[in-house]
């Protein structure tokens, strides 16, 4: 089978278990074993989001939550890996900053939003800076996992051969440590989701996290399922996206 | 001698070149030396392009060249661990000849090879130096293949290491592995060294 066919067979794969989950709530829901009040039937959910929801303006709230997470991601994850490299790579960087990096990455990144409102106003800014910040941590502690794991006979290759810095860099040092940085790229791109949802609930007028804490405030049930669909989704998706991505940058792994 | 061990004591002169230049060294390590992320050509060519004292412009065709000689041309677009170990090897091998070092240390390269990939090796190291002849410090436990490679076979003592005896072995070349294995000459020089190392194995008397 081809690359292609491959992937598409893994996609196949990847939706049965949720539709199997689906399938379930739904005969669940309509049986009345579990309260429909709380709980209302996919089907009605999944009407209620193509049919209802786009009047209510869900797509809008989709683009707000899409675009402050593919900024804050990109953000974070630049300097994530690059920090994550020059860490692994220069004692000094490391003395320095490692210090830093492990006493501020416990702080639970919600918790400082409403400094980072202060600072940066309660616009776009403010989310975008909270997601990058949340991504960052997660991209760079595993970047220079995968640097710190470079074995010792690359780096008597590289002396033996007088490789250049640069080269090292780049051929080297980067590339190794890139299936550990995938692992970063993919904890980061579910807990973006994560926090920019949280940030939505008290410091916006749109997005996905907004719509739900409105639905809260308006006890539209559905319109809340709807919402939290569409985070699994997006979940889903990025992802996958990372999976296929993953695949075709590494191609020297071994198959798992 | 590469620079990855800091000596402990003495002097290390190798060829100087004019000017004070320190000689190239080019060294072959036991196993895993192959970067798993780049592919059998990109092995090779990126340790070329590192090297100041090679034309760009050259290195594709001295890639070709080399990894047709070393019989893996149809596995150039490979990555490492799509091969077998003496196949991997082989890279090794091509990588560091095709890099011209004026010197060139083996760290018993084939220690980890089955028999047969073994003789495939030691005869393909032999054609190799035959059209590029350089000098090789090759450090092997296996006396049948220090015979077969060396015009001089120096035998180590084990802890301290000093050097023990130095046998010159005078057989002709191009060697035939084969033919010498089963030649006369070949037995002697193995037994020879075998009655040096005799003692230091300090065994026991049989009763």
């Amino acid at each position: 089978m081809s690359q292609s066919q491959l992937d598409l067979q893994r996609l196949l794969i990847y939706t049965l278990s949720p539709a199997a989950l689906l399938l379930l709530w739904e005969v669940l829901a309509r049986s009345g074993v579990i309260d429909a009040r709380f709980f209302p039937a996919p089907s009605s959910i999944f009407y209620h989001l193509l049919f209802v929801s786009p009047g209510e303006g869900i797509f809008t709230d989709i683009l707000y939550s899409v675009y402050r997470i593919s900024v804050g991601y990109v953000i974070g994850c630049v300097f994530g890996v690059t920090l994550g490299i020059a860490m692994g790579l220069s004692r000094v960087a490391r003395l320095i900053l490692y210090p830093v990096i492990i006493a501020t990455y416990p702080i639970p990144k919600i918790a400082i939003l409403p400094l980072i409102m202060l600072i940066f106003g309660i616009g776009e800014m403010s989310k975008i800076v909270v997601v990058a910040i949340g991504c960052f941590f997660l991209v760079l502690i595993n970047t220079l996992h995968g640097v710190d794991s470079l074995e010792k006979i690359y780096r008597d290759v590289a002396a033996v051969y007088k490789i250049t810095k640069r080269s090292f860099i780049f051929s080297i040092a980067f590339p190794r440590a890139l299936p550990s940085i995938f692992t970063g790229l993919k904890l980061a791109i579910g807990y973006s989701l994560v926090i920019v949802v949280a940030a939505e609930f008290s410091g916006a007028n749109k997005g996905i996290g907004y719509l739900i804490w409105q639905s809260w405030e308006t006890f539209s049930i559905k319109s809340m399922y709807a919402g939290i669909f569409v985070i699994g989704l997006l979940g889903f998706l990025f992802s996958y996206s990372l999976d296929l991505l993953e695949r075709r940058l590494i191609p020297w792994l071994e198959k798992r | 001698m590469v620079g990855l061990a800091a000596q402990t004591s003495g002097d290390l002169v190798v060829a100087p070149k004019e000017g004070g230049q320190a000689a190239d060294i080019g060294m072959i390590f036991q196993e895993q030396g192959l970067f798993p992320w780049m592919s059998v050509r990109r092995n090779v060519s990126f340790i070329l392009e590192n090297n100041a004292n090679i034309e760009k412009s050259v290195i594709p065709e001295t890639v070709d060249d080399i990894l047709q000689k070393v019989g893996l041309s149809q596995y150039a677009d490979f990555y490492p661990h799509q091969l077998s170990g003496g196949m991997k090897q082989r890279v090794s091998i091509a990588r560091s000849f095709a890099n011209r070092p004026d010197i060139l240390l083996m760290d018993e390269p084939f220690v980890f090879l089955d028999f047969q990939a073994r003789l495939k090796l030691q005869s393909l190291l032999l054609s190799l130096w035959q059209v590029n002849q350089k000098t090789v410090v090759f450090v092997t436990h296996d006396i049948e293949e220090a015979v077969l490679l060396a015009d001089r076979v120096m035998i180590m003592s084990a802890s301290p290491g000093t050097i023990k005896d130095i046998v010159s072995i005078n057989l002709p070349r191009p060697r035939d592995i084969f033919a010498l294995k089963a030649s006369r000459e070949f037995s002697e020089y193995v037994n020879g060294i075998m009655q040096v190392l005799k003692g230091e194995l300090g065994l026991p008397e049989l009763q």
